[in-house]
């Protein structure tokens, strides 16, 4: 099995389907035989298993390894006429008012007790019944989504199936399946400089050590407030990126994996309540940032993307730290990250940019994604903006200020409830060179905590 | 920058731009003379970067093929280089590199002036095999007497006109007597 014959027969056996099979048909005619191909045995699919506590009973939960927790959750339609009968340019864009996708993704619009796949990932299902996958598919609509820890985002854009794309599809359905733990890939990044880039990348990926997580944090700002920021070297290995970006060029995988390892530094850091944590940082200095970004010979963006790829398996979180301004570097990030945070202070300036790059850069870059065929970690998808660098004594005057001139400009997305606040420990944390949440009882650390929780570790929805 | 600005250079093949790509990637090999390549070979041995591009079609991902200055990438093979410098074209950019690199010249019979014809007869004559005997002048001449009764629609005509053309040259001299 697993083989591209197997998938074009499965094509043909599609296309004798009638575009209005009833949902147990879809999944006695269809999914099943999907399954199978995928070289799935009869104990590794599970039907109709009940995930308790009200989350409800998903069609099929697909396992690797029985032992372990099911990587796949599925939640099948019935197909419909009207849906087949849109052509593939357009189908996307129909797809998501239609009542069948919205009921399997499991939207509050579709009633109460309609269950999908944002609640047959929600964090609080037992482990060994939570996947970190969901697909939600109708024989004509097929979109997976993704789950790392309490995050579910999408993973693929909402495809049409067609004869051709059967095969395409069920390579995505492989990568699952084999790679049932990737990173989550983010960029926390304003184009007004001075709200916290950097020190919200540190703390963030600090606390999410602290919970456990492997953490990298990549810096691509040619300031390296990051580096420097936990004590790391800017230059490590000044000549990684030079020789990765050629080895990467040449498909030599394992020759810039090798280099990479040796490029990033581990800095193991202490709390005030003893325990310890471990932060992985990729850093290149000023010099080696600039010749980068401004070679002839390295297609930047391309680069990124592979360099990525080769460290999505040994790291829970990724975070890049990139200039504010939009360069060939800070472009490379957004074309490869999954997600984006969007930190700002409570200024004109920054909240101008905020919502800009809310509302239309980071969904530009997206269609431009798919429009290159991306489909595996589409993205990025809006985490939100998160107030940053707030004064303790705001006052009613400048809430009125921003929450008109938020109003004006139209802003109805997500808005982390988390505001973080200056305190003095963050600035003799960056004389010491060390992130600020290794003060377990600093209040900034619990703000920090709240804020991964909010964002990273709670059930939490995106789809924008 | 601006975000359109950056999406098609950043993402796609860039055409028509000087860029470095591995030589694996590359199909292609030169009829040049073995002593040719040779000395280009030393020369990028110690340059390590060639000038002059190799001037490549794009096949698919990672894969192209040299279509000309292809003596330059056996060169960077022979000096175990792993890159050679490239320009990427499209099929119009291919005829228009063929027209300016002098592989090809065409001249329309239906049009060209008849001293024209005579130089262009002059250079199959000197150029391609099988031609040494024919009278230039005399092919024009009768091209020239031909479209003044007759449209041209292609050079069979040529084969009854009693100027040295037979059928076996019909095919070769249609590469550069267009219509």
């Amino acid at each position: 099995m697993r083989s591209l014959n197997a998938y074009k027969k499965l094509a043909q056996h599609w296309a004798e389907l009638p575009p209005d099979h009833g949902e147990p048909d879809v999944e006695a005619n269809l999914v099943q035989p999907l399954l199978h191909a995928l070289g799935l045995n009869f104990a590794q699919v599970k039907t109709c298993k009940g995930l308790g506590g009200g989350f409800g009973t998903p069609d099929r939960l697909v396992y690797q390894d029985i032992n372990k927790p099911p990587v796949l959750v599925i939640e099948n339609k019935r197909r419909t006429p009207d849906l087949a009968a849109i052509p593939e340019a357009g189908f996307a864009e129909a797809c998501k008012s239609h009542p069948l996708y919205r009921a399997a993704v499991g939207y509050e619009d579709c009633g109460k007790n309609n269950k999908g796949i944002k609640q047959y990932l929600d964090v609080m299902i037992p482990s060994h019944l939570l996947a970190s996958y969901g697909l939600v598919f109708n024989g004509d609509f097929f979109q997976l989504w993704r789950r790392v820890d309490g995050l579910i985002l999408p993973m693929t854009p909402i495809q049409k199936v067609t004869k051709s794309s059967i095969p395409a599809l069920m390579q995505q359905l492989e990568y699952c399946l084999d790679h049932p733990h990737t990173s989550l890939v983010s960029a926390i990044w304003n184009q007004k400089g001075g709200v916290a880039k950097t020190t919200n990348i540190i703390n963030l990926g600090a606390t999410l050590a602290l919970k456990g997580k492997k953490v990298l944090l990549i810096d691509l700002d040619p300031q390296n407030d990051l580096t420097r920021g936990v004590g790391a070297d800017p230059s490590w290995l000044p000549a990684y990126l030079d020789l990765c970006a050629a080895k990467l060029q040449l498909n030599e995988l394992d020759d810039a994996k090798s280099i990479l390892n040796k490029a990033i530094q581990t800095k193991k850091f202490p709390t005030s309540d003893k325990k310890t944590y471990t932060l992985s940082i990729l850093s290149a200095n000023t010099s080696a940032l600039t010749e980068f970004r401004e070679s002839r010979d390295i297609d930047p963006v391309q680069t990124v993307k592979k360099l990525v790829g080769l460290l999505r398996k040994d790291y829970d979180y990724i975070f890049f730290d990139i200039a504010p301004t939009l360069d060939k570097l800070t472009l490379s990030v957004l074309f490869t990250c999954d997600t984006a945070l969007i930190p700002m202070d409570l200024g004109g300036k920054s909240l101008h940019h905020a919502i800009h790059l809310y509302g239309d850069t980071i969904p530009k870059v997206r269609e431009n994604r798919f429009a290159k065929k991306e489909r595996q970690h589409w993205g990025p998808w809006n985490l939100g903006v998160v107030f940053s660098n707030c004064p303790s004594d705001v006052g009613t005057a400048l809430e009125q200020c921003i929450e008109q001139e938020l109003a004006k400009k139209g802003f109805t997305g997500r808005r982390c409830d988390t505001r973080l606040r200056t305190y003095a420990q963050t600035k003799v944390a960056e004389f010491k060179h060390v992130p600020v949440v290794s003060w377990q009882n600093s209040p900034i650390t619990k703000l920090y905590g709240k804020l991964a929780d909010e964002i990273f570790l709670s059930h939490n929805f995106i789809d924008h | 920058m601006t975000l359109s600005q950056a999406d098609t250079s950043s993402l796609s093949v860039a055409l028509g731009q000087i860029l470095r790509i591995p030589c694996k990637f590359i199909k292609g090999k030169s009829d040049a003379h073995p002593i040719v390549i040779k000395t280009i070979s030393q020369e990028l041995a110690t340059a390590r970067k060639n000038i002059l591009p190799v001037v490549v079609r794009l096949l698919g991902e990672d894969k192209y093929q040299a279509i000309l200055n292809v003596q330059i990438l056996d060169a960077a093979r022979q000096a175990k280089l792993d890159f050679v410098w490239c320009i990427v074209v499209d099929q119009p950019m291919q005829s228009q590199i063929e027209v300016e690199s002098g592989h090809v010249l065409r001249v329309n019979v239906a049009i060209a002036p008849e001293q024209e014809l005579v130089e262009i007869l002059q250079y199959i004559q000197a150029h391609k095999v099988g031609f040494n005997k024919i009278d230039p002048g005399k092919v024009a001449g009768a091209i020239v007497e031909y479209r003044k009764a007759n449209k041209i629609s292609n050079l069979n005509f040529l084969t009854k006109a009693k100027c040295g053309i037979g059928k076996a040259k019909l095919g070769p001299l249609s590469e550069n007597l267009v219509v």
